[in-house]
């Protein structure tokens, strides 16, 4: 009788933490799979209305050009005008 | 499953750009591409905002304001408590999913100092959270649907 009445009480308090972990878990993931939806427009919108429609090279500042690419090869740098003039 | 799309989407968006800088082809990530993306994470922001407001119009139709004394409706991740709040959510959810789809064709694209449509999604996350999140949470007995309140 006393362990049946132990496995309860053991068994109710089990049932309570995991209502708590689950509710505590839902409401921390609540931002975050509401935010996607939102900050996506929002990220995209600011992203088509700022870039260019072509982007020219090296505006991310990586190498797309091979002769571009042998002055990497080498460790030569590219002259900052023509970077600029790119741009 | 608009909720999910975003969710992933915009986890895998970021895992894709990153994917295309590090195979050395940035350029493929211009404006056009940016704006066909727009296109489609705004039809769903479209749809998520219609599908909330019409439930919240049919649970108001409905059961006439008395679904609070007989406990929350809940639909697949929606709780419903409190109809007005929910078709309120949708209604903003789908005027920035339809406006987005607009911008996305350039038009409604104001020009302005500040980012209006920005400011508008920041209000939308704002009014999600308390509207949709907490205030209709915050009726229901003591985590009962708390594993249903992922929306």
């Amino acid at each position: 009788m006393y362990i049946s009445y132990y496995f309860v009480c053991f068994s109710h308090l089990v049932n309570q933490f995991r209502l708590s972990f689950f509710a505590l878990f839902n409401r921390m993931a609540i931002p975050f799979w509401t935010l996607g939806l939102t900050i996506m427009p929002a990220y995209l919108d600011h992203k088509m209305n700022t870039l260019p429609e072509t982007l020219p090279d090296g505006y991310y500042g990586g190498v797309s050009t091979e002769e571009e690419e042998d002055k990497a090869a080498v460790g030569v740098e590219a002259p900052l005008e023509d970077v600029e003039a790119k741009a | 499953m608009t909720y999910a799309l975003g969710f992933i989407g915009s986890i895998g968006f970021m895992a894709w750009s990153l994917h295309s800088y590090t195979e050395n082809k940035p350029d493929e990530r211009a404006a056009p591409y940016f704006k066909g993306r727009m296109f489609f994470y705004s039809s769903v922001l479209a749809v998520a905002g219609t599908v909330q407001f019409l439930l919240g119009a049919v649970v108001a139709g409905l059961f006439n304001g008395k679904e609070l004394s007989a406990g929350p409706v809940t639909v697949a991740f929606f709780v419903v408590s409190y109809p007005g709040a929910t078709m309120f959510v949708g209604l903003w959810e789908m005027i920035n999913g339809f406006w987005g789809i607009a911008r996305s064709f350039d038009i409604l694209n104001f020009e302005m100092d500040i980012p209006i449509y920005q400011l508008s999604l920041g209000v939308q996350w704002l009014f999600i959270l308390l509207l949709q999140d907490i205030v209709q949470l915050a009726y229901l007995p003591f985590g009962s649907m708390a594993a249903a309140a992922v929306a």
